[in-house]
C-alpha cells in the first residue's frame, strides 16, 4: 500500500490541478499544508516557525506563564500575559506541569537572544500584582497547557491568520503551483488603461518540454482587441515554471 | 499475489493518468487588480517618407490617440522604395520591443488613402480600409482613421470626428458684452467662429443626423431659437414671446422638443412632431433642458413639485411624469444612449457637481468633488467622455473627462468666458465652416 501512496502523490495529473474558476484565491498567502493525521493544535516539527513566533514563545518563556495557548497576535496583550503569572487560585500541580517546559523552551530559545526585546522591562511589567482577575476562567487555561506538546509551540501560533490551510496534498501543490504561474503573470502582464472590468478573455497554449511556447490561441476573446492582445503579449515575456513543461494549459485573464 | 495485483493496478492508472495528461488542459484563473496598467504602444508607420500629407495624418492620428490616454504613439517613416525589406523587419523590431499594434498609412493618389492595423507578434493584418474622396478636409480624413483604430482595440465607437459648439465670451466696440457661437475639434483646436452677431447668442445643439446648429439669440422683444449651418443660413425656428431655447432631437431627426414661455411667465415644453407642435408640460413651474431618452421619452428639469429643480422623466404619449432625483438642486439632465446613462448637475455644498444616473441599476453616482461649479455636461458620442464648462476664479472654461481614465483636461484657457458645451455627433462628413 505505501508503494500505491507514494504513486498517488507522484501523479499531480492536471484533472486534480485545476481549480474552479469563480474561486477568488488570494494567492498571495502563504498556503500550508497540515497533514489529516495531525491534530492542528499540536505543532508539526516539519514547518518552520517565523522569527516573529520565536520571539513569542521567548515572551511566553519569560513570563514564567503556562503558556502556549496564547494566540498568535501578542503585540498587543501585555496587560493579559502579566494577568496570567499571577494566578494564585491556579493549583500546584498544574503550575508544575507549566513549569517543567519553559525550562526546555529556554534553553532553545537561548540563540535568539540577538533579538532585541527589552526582556528586562517585560519582567518588570509582570511583576506587578494583579488581583482583579477571577480565578474561573484561568483554572481552565491551566489544565489545558499540559494537553499540548510544551516543546514545539502550536500550530494555531505558526499558521498566518491569513494563510490557505488544507489537509489536501494535492490540492495544497495545486494551489502553490498556481501561485507560482500567477505571479509570473502579475509581473509580466500590463493591461491597458481604460478597459471595462467585466473583460475577460481565455487564453490556451502548449508548453514545450524546453518551456517555449506553441499554439497560442485566444480561445474566449473578451470583445476589446487590445486587452487580449495585452494578455498574450504577456505570455510571450514570461519564464513558464517547469511544472507546465509539457502540458496544455488555458489561463482566463480578468479583472 | 497481493503485490502483483497492487502493481497491476499501478500500472493501469499509471497508463490512463498519463493519457489524461496529454488531453486535459490546466485551468487558470488570473485575476489583474493587482497588476500595474500602462499605456498600449502603438506604431503609425508612413509607407512613403515623402509625401507631407501622410506625414501630416499620421501626427494628427498620433495626437487622436494619445488624446484618450490609452495609447503610447510613435512615428516611423519609411523609404517607398525599401518597403518591402524595412516592412518585415519593423514589425519584428516592435514586436520585441513590446509594441503590439502597427498602423501602417499609404496613399497612392491624392483622393486615396489606404490605412492597415498590424499586430505585429503574429504577425497579420487585424483591421483596413482603402478610401477614395474627393474635396475632402485632410484633418478629417485623420478624425476618421482614428476613429476606426481606436473602434477595432477598444470596441468603443470613435469620437475624435466629432466637434464642440459652445459660446465665449468677448466686448463689443462700446465694451458691452457680448456672446458669440464657436465650433472646434473635440479638443479643443482648429476652432471656428460660426455665430458672430452683435448680441448675446447662446445655447448652441447639434442636430443629431446633420451638421447643423439650433441656438438662442437675443432680439429686441424675445429670445429666438435659430437654426444655423455650416454655410452660415441661418433660419428661426420658434419666436414665441418669452424665451425659446434649448432644442433636442430625436433620434429620427424629425422630432424636436424645446422650452418656450411664450409670455406666460412659466416656462413649458412643446414638441414638434409630424408637423404639429404640442405642448407637453403644463404647469405653474419652469420645465427646461429637455432631452429625448427615446421615441416618446423625455428627459427635463423641473421646479414645479419642490420649488427647486429636480430631473423628470415624462412619457410624451400618456403624459405620465417620474421623478428620478429626490431633493437638492438638480439641472441640465444630458443622455447617453451608447450606455444608457444620465448625467446631470447637482449642488453639493453649495457647489454644482456632475452625477450620473444609471437606467439599468438606478443608481445615482457622484463623478466630480473638485471646488468650480461644474455647468451643462455633454456626452461623446462613444460615451466615454463628459464635456462640461467648469467656473475658475473669474473664468469659465470647457473641460473634457475622461470616465475610462478619470482624467480630466482643460479645452480653452484661463483668460476665456466659455459657456455651454455640446458635443455633436459623428457625422459622415466632417464639419466645417465654410
Amino acid at each position: 500500500m505505501c508503494l500505491f501512496w507514494i504513486f498517488c502523490v507522484y501523479q499531480d495529473t492536471p484533472r486534480y490541478i485545476s481549480i474552479s474558476l469563480n474561486k477568488k484565491l488570494d494567492y498571495s498567502v502563504p498556503i500550508i499544508f497540515v497533514p489529516r493525521g495531525i491534530n492542528k493544535q499540536t505543532a508539526p516539527a516539519a514547518i518552520k516557525p517565523t522569527t516573529a513566533v520565536k520571539t513569542e514563545v521567548r515572551k511566553l518563556v519569560q513570563k514564567k506563564a503556562p503558556t502556549v495557548m496564547v494566540a498568535p497576535k501578542v503585540a498587543t496583550p501585555i496587560v493579559a500575559e502579566i494577568k496570567k503569572p499571577e494566578i494564585k487560585p491556579a493549583s500546584s500541580s498544574a503550575k508544575a506541569l507549566a513549569d517543567k517546559p519553559i525550562k526546555k523552551e529556554v534553553a532553545k530559545v537561548e540563540p535568539e537572544k540577538k533579538i532585541p526585546v527589552p526582556a528586562k522591562q517585560e519582567v518588570a511589567k509582570i511583576e506587578p500584582p494583579t488581583p482583579v482577575i477571577k480565578p474561573g476562567p484561568i483554572k481552565k487555561e491551566t489544565v489545558k497547557a499540559p494537553e499540548s506538546s510544551p516543546i514545539a509551540p502550536p500550530l494555531a501560533a505558526i499558521i498566518p491568520n491569513n494563510a490557505i490551510v488544507s489537509d489536501n496534498y494535492r490540492e495544497v501543490e495545486a494551489l502553490r503551483r498556481h501561485a507560482q504561474l500567477q505571479n509570473e503573470i502579475v509581473k509580466c502582464w500590463k493591461p491597458p488603461f481604460g478597459i471595462s472590468p467585466e473583460c475577460a478573455c481565455d487564453i490556451s497554449f502548449f508548453v514545450s518540454d524546453a518551456g517555449k511556447l506553441h499554439d497560442i490561441k485566444v480561445t474566449k476573446g473578451s470583445g476589446v482587441v487590445m486587452y487580449d492582445i495585452s494578455a498574450r503579449q504577456a505570455l510571450y515575456a514570461m519564464n513558464m515554471p517547469k511544472w507546465t513543461y509539457g502540458k496544455q494549459i488555458i489561463i482566463n485573464f480578468k479583472q | 499475489m497481493k503485490k502483483i495485483y497492487i502493481l497491476a493496478a499501478c500500472t493501469i492508472l499509471f497508463t490512463t493518468t498519463h493519457a489524461q495528461n496529454d488531453t486535459t488542459p490546466i485551468t487558470v484563473s488570473v485575476s489583474h487588480s493587482n497588476v500595474q496598467q500602462t499605456k498600449m504602444p502603438i506604431a503609425i508607420i508612413v509607407l512613403d517618407e515623402t509625401n507631407n500629407i501622410l506625414d501630416t495624418m499620421a501626427t494628427i492620428i498620433k495626437k487622436d490617440l494619445q488624446f484618450t490616454d490609452q495609447f503610447a504613439v510613435s512615428i516611423e517613416k519609411l523609404n517607398p522604395q525599401t518597403i518591402k525589406k524595412q516592412l518585415p523587419k519593423i514589425m519584428k523590431r516592435l514586436a520585441v520591443a513590446g509594441a503590439p499594434f502597427a498602423l501602417c498609412i499609404n496613399s497612392n493618389s491624392p483622393s486615396t488613402i489606404e490605412w492597415r492595423l498590424y499586430d505585429t507578434m503574429q504577425p497579420t493584418m487585424i483591421a483596413g480600409k482603402k478610401s477614395q474622396q474627393k474635396n475632402i478636409i485632410m484633418r478629417g480624413w485623420a478624425h476618421a482613421i482614428a476613429d476606426n483604430v481606436w473602434k477595432t482595440l477598444t470596441n468603443n465607437d470613435g469620437f475624435f470626428s466629432s466637434r464642440l459648439a459652445y459660446c465665449k465670451d468677448s466686448k463689443n466696440d462700446k465694451g458691452h458684452t457680448i456672446r458669440k457661437v464657436y465650433i472646434t475639434d473635440f479638443d479643443g483646436t482648429n476652432e471656428e467662429l460660426l455665430v458672430d452677431l452683435p448680441t448675446i447668442t447662446i445655447a448652441p445643439r447639434w442636430h443629431v443626423k446633420k451638421p447643423q446648429l439650433f441656438y438662442s439669440e437675443y432680439a429686441d422683444t424675445n429670445v429666438r431659437l435659430v437654426s444655423i449651418s455650416m454655410k452660415k443660413k441661418r433660419k428661426t425656428i420658434s419666436s414665441f414671446d418669452g424665451i425659446n431655447m434649448l432644442a433636442n432631437f430625436a433620434h429620427d431627426g424629425k422630432t424636436v422638443v424645446y422650452c418656450s414661455s411664450r409670455g406666460d411667465g412659466s416656462c413649458q415644453l412643446y414638441y414638434y412632431k409630424n408637423g404639429k407642435l404640442k405642448r407637453f408640460t403644463n404647469n405653474t413651474g419652469n420645465n427646461v433642458s429637455p432631452i429625448f431618452l427615446d421615441d416618446t421619452r423625455i428627459c427635463f428639469c423641473s421646479d414645479y413639485q419642490t420649488g427647486s429643480p429636480q430631473i423628470y422623466i415624462g412619457n410624451i404619449e400618456t403624459g405620465h411624469l417620474q421623478r428620478i432625483t429626490q431633493g437638492g438642486y438638480c439641472t441640465s439632465p444630458s443622455y447617453c444612449p451608447k450606455t444608457d446613462m444620465l448625467v446631470y448637475h447637482m449642488m453639493v455644498k453649495g457647489t454644482m457637481q456632475l452625477f450620473t444616473y444609471n437606467f439599468t441599476t438606478k443608481e445615482h453616482k457622484q463623478l466630480t468633488t473638485t471646488a468650480g461649479n461644474k455647468h451643462e455636461a455633454s456626452w461623446s458620442p462613444c460615451g466615454t467622455q463628459l464635456l462640461f464648462a467648469q467656473e475658475e476664479k473669474n473664468s469659465s472654461r470647457l473641460v473634457v473627462l475622461n470616465l475610462l481614465t478619470k482624467k480630466t483636461k482643460y479645452l480653452t484657457s484661463t483668460n476665456e468666458q466659455c459657456s455651454y458645451p455640446h458635443w455633436g455627433p459623428c457625422y459622415p462628413v466632417f464639419p466645417v465652416v465654410a
